[in-house]
């Protein structure tokens, strides 16, 4: 289902570092409610109806939480998880659509953005990469148990540096394997770190994202005024 | 005669690329356990994940000694942050920390042992330091929800307590120490499994 | 005619080896033509491969005399991205070799590194995707995709660039039969159009309408050359004596169902298993005798490991029951009866050296005769100080047979371990299990190696769509 608003991967990146820079100045709880309002629309405007709703609930529970917990002096670390996940909410709303970007997209964009190509490329193999590794730990955990090792929590407990050198060491050896080979398969392939691109989807940043950009940039800014000004505070 | 590469290449790219991810990720599930206590996951969460994934950066060093390799560990550290969780700040020590790492790195560093070391020393003063800056930063926003709250400064004091400068300093000394203690881990296990595996160029050759 | 490839005198080795890993080899391809390279594990067909396509010395180091001309053009003067857009190269490990995670970002790579224009890129990812048949399958993630759809994106991905040629190295090692016949007609009909194929392979059966010419390596020289003809009408024992696999697949016929599985060391009882909303496995009843070895077989995704997990305690099923000498048996019960030598052999090397790695939680002593009969029977007894992983794909299965052994577990259980074999040590492991068997331990073996089966197995369970389908005994002609 392509979503409503298929804006140029810069305006996530604009619109995530906008509200970093939200966190830093507002102050107010309702300042925040109004960012997370916005970025609940971005994610509309996206089809993304099921995050936003999840997203939605995930925020209700944490304010509902952080309201339960605040003054229990022994509970203060997660009274600190439920409000600082809550305002996270926020930049991973941004996120959505990242982490789905298509390799020649997400180069050319680092590229427009005068990042250099060794950050891009990096990303990819982080996003390509990240999601393998619960597999490649379950099978080396899963072979471990038949030589004996890690067959119950119990025992990985009593035993947890050899647990530890027998998975980390395979794993590692694997990693340095895949890399050598994975670098070999790009290389003769064309990928090079000086080389420019032609991505296969065109790259443009359109008079909509501009739009897209100031009106979700003026609203932050003018909540951020009236946070400063106290006009948020009830 | 063929000059000797100083500066990392696409290969190594990737390498660091995969190594950084897996760093990510076992920090990430070693910090889990201490997320319950404050001041378990400012103290110990940090050391312990330096200790444990010493033997990722170990390998890195060893594997990828070009100029160009600790800055884009911390610069995927910085992305990672960044793209995830949106704090531009926490990011920016990443990559500021990066680029110390690399500074000491220079003129023969990624030849030597020591210097390693103590660029590991300089990522852990960072890493501990990234989000201890965000949570200051927000220090005025949260103090506010409290007051509001009808909670005093005293109770306000000891919620920040944990970041006071005497709490951060010994923060950093522990994950300095940490960072010894994982290189020396990791080198440990550098020459009882890579060197002979020929994963890695042994020093006697 | 100007040959495509043109090899003299080339003599590789790599850094810190003691001697080079190919030693004056010579070689001319035609264009249009097929050159089939094979030989014993470590005979340097991998490097070759490697030479061919640039990747020795640009990227993997060492020291290269001799000289290569490609389309008349010196190597040295070609850079690694001219070379792949000349010569395309496909690699063993499906997994490793995809850079993007959707399927049509991997088929446009190439195109968008090589600044193809736009339009040009639409109609060349069109056209490979018409002519790999994976249309379907662009929007989809690399790791959903089956082995053998792996390997059609990485052929396309390389394709893309209307190469004159490819360079294959040991392609049809983690496909299955189907698949496997697939890329069989692929090629052929690459051969057809005019395209030049060098492929390192193992298998040769299904390569045997293709080739022009069979080069086999040893020790990293050129010991013998055939044209088809003359390879074709080698005899079995000419080719077992190169240590190499057969040109025909085996004949071999299925006879008697098994059906009664009482008194087997380990059945598995309507075991179903259910993932994700996938029906991975439904009401499978199975069993394996003492003594015998039974191969399980079918098409990708039928089932077979998910199955030989469930029966060893890796999965837990989620309807129907184990059991090990007629005893219903909870997973981790399971687990101390049986040892599950899994595919990748990687994830399951832990320690940093062969004779640590045998003795792994065995309770046999390195003073134990069982050890160094073991040791010796599986020719493991140089190697023992040498770091697992310094070892040949060949040496590693043994290593994990032998720690199987020394564990003593009932059921043995194996994962494809003859892929990336070559003929000789396929029949070794075949040897080996069946010794194994004799010695009244049950073993299963997944595999799609027809020949391995041929050579090792008692019965054949066919897997198909999460079914048995049917479990016989084989019948060798």
């Amino acid at each position: 289902m392509k979503p409503f608003c298929q804006a140029d991967l810069r305006v996530n990146l604009w619109l995530i570092f906008v509200n970093a820079i939200m966190f830093l100045i507002c102050a107010h709880e309702t300042s925040f409610i109004a960012l997370f309002a916005l970025a609940c629309l971005w994610l509309l405007l996206r089809k993304q109806y099921k995050k936003a709703a999840g997203f939605i609930a995930a925020y209700i529970t944490l304010c509902f939480l952080s309201e339960i917990l605040i003054g229990i002096r022994s509970l203060t670390t997660i009274w600190f998880f439920t409000m600082f996940s809550r305002h996270l909410l926020i930049t991973i709303s941004y996120v959505d659509g990242l982490a789905d970007a298509h390799t020649g997209t997400l180069l050319t964009v680092f590229e427009r953005i005068r990042l250099p190509k060794a950050a891009g490329i990096s990303t990819v193999v982080l996003l390509r990469f990240i999601p393998t590794i619960a597999y490649e730990y379950h099978a080396i955990r899963g072979s471990l148990k038949f030589r004996g090792v890690g067959i119950t929590i119990r025992q990985t407990l009593l035993h947890l540096p050899k647990n530890f050198e027998c998975t980390i060491i395979p794993l590692l050896m694997r990693t340095t394997r895949i890399a050598e080979e994975l670098s070999a398969a790009a290389m003769v392939r064309g990928v090079r770190t000086t080389n420019k691109i032609v991505s296969f989807d065109e790259v443009h940043f359109r008079l909509s994202d501009g739009i897209i950009c100031v009106i979700f940039s003026l609203y932050a800014i003018i909540v951020c005024l009236a946070d400063r000004l106290n006009m948020l505070s009830f | 005669m063929k000059k000797a590469r100083k500066w990392i290449g696409l290969k190594e790219i990737i390498l660091v690329a995969l190594l950084s991810a897996l760093w990510i990720v076992l920090s990430a599930i070693l910090m889990v356990p201490f997320t319950t206590n404050l001041y378990l996951a400012a103290f110990v969460a940090p050391a312990v994940a330096l200790v444990v994934s010493g033997i990722i950066y170990t390998l890195m060093c060893a594997k990828s000694p070009y100029h160009g390799t600790l800055l884009l560990f911390c610069v995927i550290e910085a992305i990672y942050n960044y793209f995830t969780v949106g704090l531009i700040l926490v990011a920016a020590v990443n990559v500021l920390t990066g680029v110390i790492m690399e500074l000491v790195m220079l003129n023969g560093g990624y030849q030597s042992h020591k210097r390693p070391v103590i660029a590991y020393m300089v990522f852990a003063v960072g890493w501990i330091m990234a989000p201890a800056v965000s949570v200051l930063s927000t220090m005025a926003s949260t103090t506010e929800t409290l007051l509001a709250s009808g909670f005093d400064q005293a109770y306000i004091d000891s919620v920040f307590g944990m970041y006071s400068a005497g709490n951060l300093i010994l923060s950093c000394m522990i994950g300095i120490l940490a960072a010894i203690a994982g290189y020396a881990l990791g080198y440990k296990l550098l020459k009882k499994h890579f060197i002979p595996a020929g994963a890695v160029q042994g020093e006697n050759k | 005619m100007t040959p495509l490839i043109d090899l003299e005198n080339i003599t590789f080795t790599y850094p810190g080896a003691g001697q080079a890993s190919l030693n004056n080899i010579s070689m001319s391809i035609s264009p249009g033509e097929c050159v089939l390279v094979t030989g014993q594990s470590g005979c340097g067909k991998s490097t070759l491969t490697r030479i061919l396509n640039g990747l020795c010395p640009k990227f993997y180091e060492g020291s290269l005399r001799g000289r290569y001309l490609l389309d008349g053009r010196d190597i040295g003067n070609i850079s690694l991205d001219e070379i792949g857009n000349t010569l395309g190269s496909v690699f063993q490990d499906p997994r490793s070799q995809f850079f993007c995670k959707y399927v049509r970002d991997e088929l446009v790579l190439a195109m968008e590194n090589n600044c193809v224009p736009r339009a040009e890129m639409q109609e060349r990812l069109l056209e490979v995707s018409e002519l790999l048949g994976i249309e379907k399958l662009s929007h989809r993630e690399m790791r959903t995709l089956s082995s053998g759809e792996k390997q059609k994106v990485a052929i396309a991905s390389v394709f893309a660039m209307r190469p004159a040629g490819l360079v294959l190295d040991e392609p049809s090692a983690n496909l299955d039969t189907n698949a496997t016949a697939q890329l069989g007609t692929f090629l052929a009909q690459l051969k057809r159009n005019g395209h030049t194929l060098v492929v390192s392979e193992h298998r040769l059966y299904y390569l045997r309408d293709i080739f022009d010419r069979l080069i086999v390596l040893k020790d990293g020289e050129i010991i013998a050359e055939y044209t088809r003809a003359e390879a074709l009408s080698l005899t079995p024992k000419e080719l077992r004596s190169m240590g190499l696999r057969m040109f025909d697949a085996p004949e071999f016929s299925v006879d008697r169902s098994i059906r009664e599985y009482k008194n087997s060391p380990i059945r598995g009882e309507r075991l179903s298993l259910r993932l994700n909303d996938t029906q991975i496995l439904h009401d499978v009843d199975v069993g394996a005798a003492n003594g015998r070895v039974t191969a399980i077989t079918g098409s990708n995704g039928a089932g077979k490991t998910s199955l030989c997990r469930v029966l060893t305690g890796l999965q837990k099923e989620s309807s129907g029951m184990v059991y090990l000498n007629e005893q219903p048996t909870k997973r981790k019960a399971r687990i101390k009866h049986t040892f599950f030598v899994q595919q990748d052999v990687d994830y399951q090397l832990y320690t940093p050296s062969v004779e640590t790695e045998i003795l792994m939680a065995s309770s046999v002593s390195k003073a134990d005769p069982l050890f160094s009969d073991t040791v010796r029977y599986l020719g493991l007894e140089n190697l023992l100080e040498r770091h697992p992983n310094t070892l040949s794909g060949g040496q590693k299965q043994r290593v994990l047979i032998a720690a199987a052994i020394l564990r003593d577990a009932p059921v043995m259980v194996l994962d494809e371990p003859t892929s990336g074999l070559d003929g000789h040590h396929m029949r070794e492991v075949g040897k080996i299990l069946r010794q194994i068997a004799a010695d009244g331990k049950s073993v299963l073996l997944i595999t799609h190696d027809t020949e391995f089966i041929h050579e090792a197995a008692d019965s054949i369970v066919y897997m198909d769509r999460s079914k048995v389908s049917y479990h016989r005994e084989l019948i060798r002609e």
